[in-house]
């Protein structure tokens, strides 16, 4: 374990100098101006999602489903963010790094290495994509009045898919990189990713422009609305199920 | 002590090295020289345990690299020739970083740090960021990040490049006083003056080939000529 955190010190120390060393003119200016962005992002996703999950509370029935339909899809995005984010700095990291020459030639076992790159891979792929899906998660949980466990549970479950999401893409890339040179396999990720990316907000935005158009307000809504109550009807072994209209 | 048998590096349809068999004892400085793409570093990554032979067997005194590369590499101090250094990492930091990978311990470390860093001259920076190092102290700082664990195997690729003449003096002094010493240099060059000037004995590889090894005087007595300098003999082994 100490050669796997030795092996992970130059990233704390290098993150460390940069604040110590300021020898870089402009810095706190660049620093200010990103770190505003970010919290303005930040905070605009916090916004739409409260604003958005208040609504839905209050349409009666389909509101709480919408709610559920939702955090869903988000589950399933932030999932697939963090599988994509994990290919591409899991390539780097064991494959491509301009360091791995030097540690190499160190006596650590190609375990230990192994080990440190994974948790720096886990790190840097998940960072970002944990930060920014927070605010949807906490605007649930203001919604919702959620207690001190569901934002504990919350935590426990971004670690928990971040681990199976890089380990996932580790397990992949170790495969793949048997048959695909490293450098092809993360310039075709960035492709595939790209094209995924375009074909799910395409098919997002259709569904949408379907739904609003032709569906809303129709009696082909009124069958959906009690197909759906139907569906979370509470039904008990071995009763029948008495549908009322 | 530095053994290869048979150890060859295959990239596809490429034979970078072909069965390469020297045995280099303790306390000797040994050159390797060849052109360009002729097979020098491929083999001194095989020898630093970097790179994976595709055949053959690396020892580094009694040890094989490929069964117990961890002891092996511990033994070595490896100095490549384009260094890869953390640059947001101060050249203190960079030390104690490689001393703890190779177990130094603090009181060592301490002793050991300071005498180096005299030693490279780099004494007065070792607080500053590797980034605002020259090529030359970049180059200076591996080699004592290098030494810093008392190594019994030297394995060097172009130890010269990028040191100013004073620097040059002092690397190849002290690696006399190491071999002196005992310790094993295993050295790649294209300085050909500086092969002729330390080496005990010279090896000059050939596309993947080693095709003549030896003192200066065995290799004088290959092309059979006498007066000729290493250059020139390297010339003739090395233009056909």
């Amino acid at each position: 374990m100490k050669h796997v955190l030795t092996l992970l010190r130059p990233r704390f120390f290098s993150f460390k100098n940069r604040g110590f060393f300021k020898n870089d003119r402009g810095r706190g200016g660049k620093f200010f101006l990103f770190g505003s962005i970010g919290i303005c992002f930040w905070g605009g996703i916090f916004g739409v999602s409260l604003r958005v999950l208040t609504y839905f509370k209050e349409i009666s029935e389909l509101g709480d489903i919408l709610a559920y339909k939702l955090l869903s899809m988000i589950l399933l995005t932030f999932f697939s963010l963090l599988i994509f984010s994990s290919i591409l700095t899991s390539i780097s990291k064991l494959y491509l790094s301009r360091d791995l020459s030097l540690v190499h030639a160190m006596p650590v076992s190609s375990f230990k290495i192994f080990i440190a790159r994974w948790i720096e891979s886990t790190l840097d792929s998940s960072w970002m994509v944990v930060v920014y899906t927070l605010p949807v998660f906490i605007s649930y949980g203001i919604a919702y009045q959620a207690g001190f466990f569901f934002y504990w549970d919350m935590i426990m479950v971004f670690l928990s898919l971040a681990v199976i999401a890089s380990s996932t893409s580790v397990i992949l890339v170790v495969l793949i990189v048997n048959f695909v040179p490293a450098s092809r396999i993360r310039n075709m990720s960035i492709f595939f990713g790209l094209c995924l990316f375009l074909i799910l907000f395409f098919i997002t935005l259709v569904f949408l422009v379907v739904l609003v158009v032709f569906f809303w307000r129709s009696y082909e809504f009124v069958v959906f609305m009690i197909w759906l109550r139907i569906l979370l009807a509470v039904v008990y072994p071995l009763s029948r199920p008495v549908i009322f209209f | 002590m530095i053994e290869l048998e048979n150890l060859s590096k295959r990239y596809g349809n490429l034979l970078a090295v072909d069965h390469l068999n020297l045995r280099i004892p303790k306390g000797e400085i040994f050159g390797f020289i060849g052109p360009n793409g002729a097979g020098k570093t491929t083999t001194i990554n095989m020898v630093g345990g970097v790179l994976a032979p595709t055949s053959g067997a690396v020892t580094i005194c009694g040890k094989n690299m490929a069964d117990h590369p961890e002891h092996a590499k511990r033994k070595i101090g490896f100095i490549p020739d384009r260094p890869y250094l953390y640059e947001k990492l101060t050249g203190m930091e960079f030390l104690k970083f490689m001393a703890d990978l190779y177990d130094v311990d603090e009181d060592a470390f301490l002793k050991k740090s300071k005498e180096k860093l005299d030693m490279f001259f780099l004494s007065d920076r070792s607080n500053e960021l590797i980034e605002s190092y020259s090529h030359g102290m970049k180059q200076r700082l591996v080699m004592a990040a290098a030494l810093l664990h008392d190594p019994e195997v030297i394995v060097v690729d172009e130890p010269m490049v990028g040191l100013d003449p004073l620097a040059i003096k002092m690397v190849k002094d002290h690696f006399k006083h190491l071999a002196n010493e005992g310790v094993t240099i295993f050295m790649s060059t294209h300085t050909l003056k500086v092969a002729e000037d330390i080496c005990d004995k010279i090896g000059i590889i050939h596309k993947g080939t080693l095709i003549a090894t030896g003192t200066y005087e065995d290799l004088r007595g290959i092309v059979a000529t006498e007066g000729v300098d290493l250059e020139q003999i390297f010339i003739r082994l090395t233009e056909t």
